[in-house]
């Protein structure tokens, strides 16, 4: 008895192992996107030049969580977003940011492919690099849209930002046209934002 | 065995093994519904580990009765707790297994439910801690989140 037992358990943690191999194997983001980059302070700035480098296009910051179902709802409404607006002069930063305890590791394929648009680039942002510096901005202007959602010890996550055309992020984020969260709730305002700021 | 007319020295060192394994197990010892009532405590902590395992998806999760209760700000309860409710379904988990081992030193063992329940709970927490990203791509796909 305990020997089949054993087995069972053996054989379990085994096709668990494969199916979580299966799912997981490489960070691998979908064709077209440039690969998934692990923020750190040294290599934030990266982020800020791939920001800087798409001025003239309409730029739509997400905030979100790789094991957050919420969160990966946001991520489905805004490819179909996406899908209903082909305008090349949009460009998306999705940024994963480590929330939740079972946010232990970068997010993988299956989470990555939740956004396959080319026009997304994807980064994973453990130390919330990012949503460090929109607190930041946030605080120190007084007139910058306040989202009515969503922190978590201070930090910001399940949020849109979008930023206009002639923003430029300098020493500090420039002011967004739009925040709010969480995303899935907002998907649909997102699509009427981004289609004004498009036709100017 | 007393067909011979002697008593069997086997028989009597079998009876004394027997008494000393009911001796042994505090849930036999009582009587039937006792011993029911180990089988449930396994089945609960297991079925307590699943529930508070997938709780702590909750954080993200409009769960039925919490609506129902009405528990404002329930999204940032689950979201903060789900580190303690983590250490709830580790040591659930422990208590079925606790029952299940004291079982084992029983007579008639633990029922093949209670072990199939901890199993499962089992199965389920391996799954929950070691790929998240799966289960919350299933809900986010069951909550109507499929591309």
């Amino acid at each position: 008895m305990n020997k089949r037992l054993s087995l069972i358990a053996a054989l379990s943690i085994v096709v668990l192992l494969t199916v979580g191999w299966h799912f997981y194997r490489g960070k691998t983001v979908p064709a077209g996107q440039p690969a998934l980059l692990s923020l750190t302070a040294q290599n934030f700035d990266e982020l800020r030049k791939a920001f800087n480098a798409s001025a003239g296009d309409v730029r739509v910051v997400l905030l979100l969580s790789p094991t957050c179902p919420t969160c990966l709802r946001g991520s489905a409404a805004v490819e179909n977003v996406l899908k209903q607006n082909s305008n090349p002069h949009l460009r998306v930063f999705a940024i994963w940011e480590a929330m939740l305890p079972t946010d232990y590791a970068r997010p993988g394929t299956l989470v990555l492919g939740r956004l396959s648009d080319p026009r997304v680039a994807q980064y994973w942002d453990k130390n919330h690099l990012f949503a460090l510096e929109l607190a930041r901005k946030l605080r120190s202007d007084a007139d910058h849209p306040q989202p009515g959602c969503c922190t978590r010890d201070g930090v910001h996550w399940d949020e849109i930002i979008v930023y206009d055309q002639d923003a430029r992020w300098d020493a500090q984020l420039p002011r967004a046209a739009y925040v709010e969260g969480p995303v899935v709730d907002n998907a649909p305002e997102l699509s009427e934002v981004m289609a004004r700021l498009l036709s100017i | 065995m007393l067909r011979s007319g002697r008593p069997s020295k086997v028989y009597d060192s079998g009876a004394r093994v027997r008494r000393q394994k009911i001796d042994a197990c505090p849930i036999r010892r009582s009587g039937r519904l006792e011993s029911l009532m180990g089988d449930w405590k396994t089945t609960g902590a297991s079925v307590g580990a699943i529930f508070a395992s997938l709780l702590t998806l909750g954080c993200c999760l409009p769960l039925p009765f919490i609506g129902a209760a009405g528990v404002a700000g329930a999204s940032v309860f689950f979201a903060g707790a789900r580190p303690w409710l983590l250490g709830l379904s580790v040591v659930l988990l422990g208590v079925g297994f606790f029952q299940v081992y004291r079982g084992l030193r029983c007579r008639t063992g633990p029922s093949k439910w209670a072990i199939a329940c901890l199993v499962v709970s089992t199965l389920t927490m391996i799954v929950l801690l070691l790929f998240p990203q799966v289960i919350a791509v299933l809900f986010a796909n069951l909550l109507g989140g499929r591309r």
